[in-house]
């Protein structure tokens, strides 16, 4: 195969080993701003700028990806159709998060500033109704008023300390990465910064909820993974960051994410903020 | 009740897409419920729970797009779910592959279409100069609709067609009309004498649209992008476009819109204008009008009036009779500013705009800078006036939601209202607003059903408040969204409207004078 011009990589995940071979690729889904590639059974997303970094993300500015039909791995170069990908000046994106310290009051009010946005700002077909239940009216017909009790009652029972809840909630929801599914990434993230901040250890419960939260939808699986590893995509991580510092952009990160993926920003905070509001206040739910 | 189901292999599309897709079936004839999801366990177990679950899906795996409809009989279910996969299909959504051959580079565009003269290029900025290059030494003319192209490669693909009499429209041109065929976004306007030449995307769809709805009609509409007339890229495609407008035998008339172009620009034009008895009409927004004079243009104070300056010449009006009817409008102007005036309270004294038009935020910035000194804006006329977060706004306020603060990960504001909905609840929580002022602007490229998406909110927002909401259209009666109703619709919402912004802005500003703004 013929390299006939070079895609530039301006950066790629640290959970991305460029030396291992990708012998087992192909193209998973594709959309404007990202291809998303099953590599063994995890997934690698080629990006634009615009969706940022991650753990697994390699960042090439692309305008529409949609034009891409094929992807090889070729003598340790990965093409998309014909266009080899150039990741010499590539910057690696360090996904981890360290905390040092953070004051709580503080913090507890980050994230009640965070909230307000997403219960004034959240797309109406998100998980938000959990946070304000006055945003139950925009789910009308039959279907989705089911749909929306089902995440509801099966939400409230995961917080009551109901652990195999998970089942139910997991796989919930329309499009690419179910509602369910994005809640529950939230939790796992919640449960990451609560170790952070209490030193209570929750990496077994993670892990759990990984594996419980497991189904064939490798997209959801890949979130879920990264987060229960705690790593973070760039978008959440300065999210993290904004509510455990200063809060100075604690809006503007929190819009950032409700900008992700359609609802699932919106459903991913709505998990860590409810779950992670119960473990400040009663530790973990689950043993 | 007939239930009726289809599953879709390897189909990803995101969750609002979806629910959207969804409840436009649930509107078709005989239709009472309508799903679309993926195949998980658990949202079987919904489907089943709202009796929408066939047998067929039972075996679906969790890959896979179940679409399932519940109307009054079996074919009425069927025609709705054809329905629902052309909607899936025109929207094209997701992730799909296309059966269609779709050349992957200019030579095998050029095999299909062997006499085309134009190219457009849009993809990623750092990609785009190159790809304009290869079609410049094609010999074809170009329009760079992709913005964020480095300065040198710019100037580089620019300085080229100007040393070879090609256009280039752009980097970052959203509009241009040639020979009648509507580029980017731009709206279906009569053909006529009148050609322009703009470095203002939305300004070339406002004045055309002025133009076409004043009788008159365009020969050609040439888009530069803003940064042409700056100093640093000398006018080199506004003078190309000015030229070819010249050359044109079916221009009588020329128009030239643009923010206030560099002086050496200025003087640049001036030389051209030198060559030409063709009547020049130039709207440099906020510029000196002697300055204008002096290059041998006809100096026009807004949009509109340019517009219809250029059409009082293409169709031998006296102007004067169009200054008559700007003149007896206003009077009518001032008598509804004091109307409206009334009906605010002691507390309500700020205008805030927000905005889908570059243009249009600048134009309206420049007509208001006498009555209120001065607007807060993200994208202002004086730099000291920038808002320090433009999410929110502070005393008078207009905001370019155009802008790459705003659009970064979702669509331009002409196609995705979301953002500017909640702003303008936002806004009608304020007790201290007066004005809610908003532009449409519709035609190809735009979203498509603009009144549906606005008028919700407009009547949310007077439920809350009762500030004044004033809306400009921009657009004609032959754009696919149906003008004449989406006014209609948003005068029925409690909106003032107007089909001019210049109109809309002097209404705002009769207002807020009349107010002590």
């Amino acid at each position: 195969m013929m390299q006939k011009i070079a895609l530039i990589a301006e950066s790629f995940g640290d959970c991305i080993n460029l030396n291992s071979d990708w012998k087992q690729i192909r193209i998973h889904s594709t959309f404007r701003n990202v291809i998303n590639l099953l590599v063994s059974s995890r997934i690698i997303s080629i990006v634009a700028p615009a969706v940022g970094r991650g753990p697994n993300n390699i960042v090439v500015d692309i305008d529409d990806f949609r034009q891409f039909k094929y992807i090889n791995w070729h003598d340790k170069i990965l093409y998309l159709d014909d266009y080899g990908i150039d990741f010499s000046g590539a910057e690696k994106y360090d996904s981890e998060i360290f905390i040092s310290s953070s004051n709580r009051g503080e913090f507890m009010c980050n994230l009640q500033i965070s909230e307000k946005v997403v219960v004034e700002e959240a797309p109406q077909f998100s998980s938000a109704f959990l946070l304000d239940d006055g945003r139950e009216k925009f789910f009308k017909t039959l279907f989705e008023r089911n749909l929306k009790e089902k995440i509801k009652i099966t939400f409230k029972a995961l917080m009551n300390g109901y652990f195999d809840a998970v089942n139910e909630l997991k796989g919930v929801g329309f499009g690419l990465t179910p509602q369910g599914d994005d809640i529950i990434n939230g939790i796992v993230i919640a449960l990451y910064i609560f170790e952070q901040l209490s030193g209570v250890k929750t990496v077994n419960i993670r892990e759990k909820f990984y594996l419980q939260s497991s189904n064939g939808n490798v997209l959801s699986n890949t979130f879920i993974y990264y987060s229960s590893v705690g790593r973070f995509y760039e978008y959440f991580k300065d999210y993290l960051l904004a509510i455990l510092s200063d809060g100075k952009n604690v809006e503007s990160v929190t819009r950032r994410i409700l900008n992700f993926g359609e609802t699932s920003g919106a459903d991913i905070l709505t998990g860590f903020i409810i779950s992670l509001k119960k473990f400040l206040e009663g530790g973990l739910l689950w043993q | 009740m007939a239930v009726k189901g289809v599953i879709k292999k390897g189909e990803y599309y995101d969750s609002v897409s979806l629910m959207l897709v969804a409840r436009e079936a649930t509107k078709l004839n005989g239709v009472e419920d309508a799903a679309l999801m993926i195949g998980t366990k658990e949202n079987k177990s919904i489907l089943e729970s709202s009796g929408l679950l066939i047998e067929e899906f039972k075996g679906a795996s969790e890959s896979d797009l179940l679409i399932v409809v519940k109307a009054k009989d079996e074919l009425l279910a069927i025609t709705a779910i054809q329905k629902v996969e052309e909607l899936l299909k025109t929207k094209n959504l997701g992730s799909q592959e296309s059966e269609e051959y779709m050349p992957k580079s200019l030579e095998g565009a050029l095999e299909i279409l062997p006499d085309a003269n134009m190219v457009i290029v849009s993809v990623a900025g750092k990609y785009a100069a190159r790809e304009a290059m290869k079609a410049l030494e094609h010999g074809l003319h170009v329009m760079i609709f992709s913005d964020n192209v480095p300065k040198d490669k710019a100037f580089e693909v620019k300085k080229y067609g100007r040393e070879h009499g090609l256009l280039v429209m752009g980097p970052d041109c959203g509009t241009a009309i040639i020979n009648g065929a509507p580029l980017g976004f731009a709206n279906v306007v009569n053909r006529g004498d009148i050609g322009i030449v703009s470095a203002a995307g939305t300004g070339l769809q406002e004045v055309s649209c002025i133009i076409s709805n004043a009788g008159g009609g365009i020969s050609q509409g040439i888009g530069t992008g803003g940064i042409d007339v700056k100093k640093d890229y000398q006018g080199m495609s506004f003078l190309t476009g000015l030229e070819a407008l010249i050359d044109d035998p079916e221009t009588k008339v020329i128009t030239l819109v643009s923010k206030p172009p560099h002086p050496e620009v200025l003087e640049k034009i001036g030389e051209i204008l030198k060559k030409t008895d063709k009547p020049v009409v130039a709207a440099f927004l906020g510029a000196d009008p002697e300055l204008v004079k002096k290059i041998g243009a006809i100096p026009a104070k807004d949009l509109e009036n340019a517009s219809l300056l250029a059409v009082s010449i293409s169709k031998g009006i006296s102007m004067e009779d169009f200054e008559k009817e700007i003149g007896r409008k206003d009077g009518e102007l001032k008598e509804l500013a004091s109307q409206l005036a009334r009906k605010l309270t002691g507390e309500q004294k700020y205008f805030r705009g927000l905005f889908q038009g570059g243009t249009l935020v600048y134009e309206t910035q420049v007509l208001l800078k006498d009555i209120l000194g001065g607007i807060n804006s993200n994208a202002p006329l004086d730099p000291s006036l920038k808002l320090e977060d433009s999410w929110k706004s502070v005393r008078h306020t207009a905001v370019d939601l155009g802008e790459d603060e705003f659009t970064v990960g979702r669509p331009h504001p002409q196609i995705d209202f979301e953002l500017r909905n909640k702003r303008i609840l936002n806004e009608a929580n304020d007790p201290t607003v007066a004005i809610i002022y908003l532009d449409v602007v519709i035609g190809y490229g735009t979203n498509p059903n603009p009144a549906e998406e606005l008028t919700p909110v407009i009547k949310k927002a007077r439920e809350i408040s009762n500030a004044i909401i004033i809306a400009t259209v921009t657009g004609t009666d032959k754009d696919p969204q149906d003008k004449a109703k989406l006014i209609s619709m948003l005068k029925d919402a409690g909106a003032v409207v107007f089909e001019r912004n210049a109109s809309a802005t002097r209404l705002a500003g009769y207002i807020l004078k009349s107010i002590g703004g």
